[in-house]
């Protein structure tokens, strides 16, 4: 008797055992553990000091959230760079992916991005750039995203911007590189559409880094236009890097023609290099120039703070989308659970979509980019004898409107 | 007066496209390799005229210390590969040297570079000292220094080469090198010196660039085309030829562009192109160079007389 009691209590926790394993859903534990490498490729010398800090403090925190999470994981990361050159950006990539690096935090400049692209695609490698900005890259489906906003937006703002101070001729001068050439195209897109009269760019060797002869030939275009067009309608738009810029704001200085007319640039806006070596002539011509930077908020403050205790100065507005985007690749990898290249492409844009970092609602379109963004407006004034960004205007890409200050 | 602007430009640029030409030709001749990391020390030489102004000091005060700076660094790339060819190195060995000298320097000035944008925030991967530099009858500086840095480098040389012992014996050794060791010329002496010289040169070159053109480490292996370019030009063997190269370069490059400009606004970034033009030419129609074609114009006015 009692024996039968003990044999269907054994048959029936053992029959309840597996239904019951059969019923309730069953719970895995994540399986990705250890140390995840993420790669760095910075596009030139002058870079890690303002944008290591960021990745820094990412790595920390992304290592503090694992930690929090109970998750085995340490992220760390291996940095090269690509010292301005693309054979040498796609050599550094290539080293990184022999080392089974499945996220890079690709380079600011989108030549050199250009250069990596390719073979990101090719072995599944996925890609974040915090500053390459051009159209060109701007390509469904790849493994390129890219956490500020592409030129056809930042051209839209420059339409705008050269509409609200009355430009009505405009001569544009490029580097004759991805980011240069592509800002151009939209740039004369937008201005055409506006309604404004477009002078055939002039395109520069950004290798050169002497323009004299250049800057005659923009002096000639500018003296024929002030038979037409008063000096405060024609403008002067300057797209090139900030290597390229430098030497074409001091060729100015030869120049007076061209200091009478309204100069401006649409990425370089507090850049500290432009004040450094050109802050004099800059500051004559009341250079202007945009920049992508994130509305104000606690995220980007404290950002900020933790920043400039690391760096000592405040963070330039890729840093910020460098911080982000090391969230973003890690935010994905834990999505994923699996350092797999097609996995973290999979994750990161659903990732992207509900995540609001240090630069904001990080959002991507189709193309893998920032989907709405913001920019600063600022101006190079002297202020005590010595010269310095000053910002003057924010614009919304949302209801394409500038707010003055 | 754009044309004067234009002048200018270009005068300021086959001062210093000339001093490098210059040295480059000397280095080749008297060791019969060429130097590929010639620019390079030129361009190390940069970084003491913006540490000069990170110490409050006047840039072209550096000039007589970038003389020495770039004429060390030239004497113990002689040693290095005179000690190689003694061990019976070939001469692609020995271009292979120059290159791997020429990476150390240029990673030295990356550290550098890099030590000065950590430590005091001066941004000097990429630099130009154009602001810094004062400005006499409403011209730059720069125009003056580079001219009297040129003609009166040019001059010292010429009358070191013509008018001294040394400077009979440095010939000697470029012209013989073991018959001159056998007429009692302490030859690894001439061409230590002849190389500090030059690299003297260089080194000055380098430092006046900053005031006129930005700078970044790898200008170097960017300028050393157009450096080859002038001294093919000008003549690979001829030192006064390869100064005349660096005028015709500079010229060119810059004339040519503006006023193919008028009509092809795009010239302007193919401007890099031009130099190779020249050069591609005049191996084509003058092998020896304008140096060359000189040299065979006196000799016809000679048989003919």
């Amino acid at each position: 008797m009692v024996g039968g009691i003990v044999a269907g209590l054994a048959a029936g926790a053992t029959a309840g055992y597996y239904l019951g394993q059969a019923t309730v859903p069953k719970i895995e534990k994540p399986s990705l553990s250890g140390e995840i490498p993420l790669g760095v490729i910075y596009a030139s010398p002058m870079e890690p000091p303002w944008l290591e800090p960021a990745i820094r403090i990412a790595i920390d925190e992304v290592n503090e959230y694992c930690r929090i999470l109970g998750r085995d994981l340490r992220f760390t990361f291996l940095a090269e760079n690509a010292e301005e050159s693309a054979t040498k950006a796609l050599e550094r990539a290539q080293s990184l992916m022999a080392r089974g690096i499945q996220a890079i935090l690709a380079p600011c400049w989108s030549s050199l991005c250009k250069a990596i692209l390719p073979t990101a695609n090719e072995r599944k490698v996925v890609l974040v750039s915090p500053g390459s900005t051009s159209p060109a890259l701007a390509i469904p489906d790849d493994y390129l995203f890219r956490t500020p906003p592409d030129d056809s937006k930042s051209a839209i703002a420059v339409g705008r911007y050269s509409l609200e101070v009355g430009l009505k001729y405009i001569i544009p001068v490029y580097g004759k590189e991805p980011f240069g050439e592509g800002l151009y195209n939209e740039c004369t897109r937008n201005w055409t559409a506006r309604g404004i009269k477009v002078e055939e760019g002039l395109g520069v060797d950004p290798e050169k880094k002497e323009y004299g002869g250049e800057m005659a030939t923009v002096r000639d275009k500018v003296v024929k236009a002030f038979q037409t067009y008063k000096k405060e309608e024609i403008g002067l738009f300057l797209l090139a890097t900030d290597a390229v810029l430098i030497p074409l704001l001091t060729a100015m200085r030869e120049y007076p023609e061209l200091q009478q007319i309204h100069v401006f640039d649409s990425d370089n806006a507090g850049i500290p290099t432009i004040l450094q070596y050109a802050g004099e002539i800059s500051a004559r011509i009341r250079f202007r120039a945009y920049r992508y930077a994130p509305p104000s908020s606690p995220k980007y403050l404290g950002f900020v703070e933790k920043y400039k205790a690391l760096a000592g100065f405040e963070p330039y507005s890729w840093a910020v989308c460098a911080y982000d985007a090391i969230w973003l690749m890690a935010l994905a990898i834990l999505t994923a659970d699996e350092y797999s290249g097609p996995k973290i492409k999979e994750a990161l844009p659903k990732v992207a979509e509900n995540y609001f970092g240090a630069s904001g609602w990080c959002a991507l379109n189709e193309a893998g980019d920032r989907r709405y963004p913001t920019y600063e407006i600022a101006e190079v004034v002297l202020e005590e004898g010595a010269p310095k960004w000053k910002p003057t205007g924010f614009y919304d890409a949302i209801t394409d409107t500038i707010k003055w200050y | 007066m754009i044309l004067l602007q234009i002048f200018l430009t270009a005068l300021i640029y086959s001062f210093i496209l000339s001093l490098l030409a210059m040295g480059f030709t000397l280095q080749y001749i008297t060791l019969n390799v060429p130097n590929l990391a010639y620019s390079s020390i030129a361009f190390f030489c940069t970084y003491l005229p913006l540490t000069f102004l990170i110490l409050k000091l006047s840039p072209y005060m550096s000039l007589p210390f970038a003389f020495l700076l770039g004429g060390a660094i030239s004497f113990l790339l002689f040693k290095f590969l005179k000690l190689l060819k003694e061990k019976g190195m070939s001469l692609v060995g020995l271009m292979m040297a120059t290159i791997v000298f020429d990476l150390i320097i240029y990673a030295c000035m990356n550290i550098y570079a890099e030590y000065l944008s950590r430590n005091l925030q001066i941004y000097a991967a990429s630099f130009s000292l154009t602001a810094y530099d004062f400005e006499l009858l409403g011209l730059p500086g720069i125009m003056f220094v580079s001219a009297g840095a040129c003609f009166s480098l040019i001059m010292l040389f010429t009358l070191l080469l013509m008018k001294t012992r040394f400077g009979i014996a440095m010939r000697a050794a470029v012209e013989n090198y073991n018959l001159a060791s056998t007429q009692g010329v302490n030859v690894d002496r001439v061409l230590s010196v002849a190389w500090f010289f030059v690299g003297g040169i260089a080194g000055v070159s380098g430092a006046l660039y900053p005031l006129w053109f930005s700078m970044d480490p790898w200008v170097g292996a960017r300028m050393f085309v157009t450096i080859f370019a002038a001294c093919v030009v000008g003549g690979i063997r001829s030192i006064y030829g390869s100064i005349l190269g660096g005028v015709l370069i500079a010229f060119s490059e810059i004339f040519v562009c503006f006023f193919l400009s008028f009509s092809f606004t795009w010239i302007w970034s193919y401007r890099a192109v031009i130099s190779m033009i020249a050069a591609v030419i005049s191996i084509i129609g003058m092998p020896q160079g304008i140096a060359g074609y000189i040299s065979k114009i006196r000799e016809r006015g000679l048989i003919k007389a």
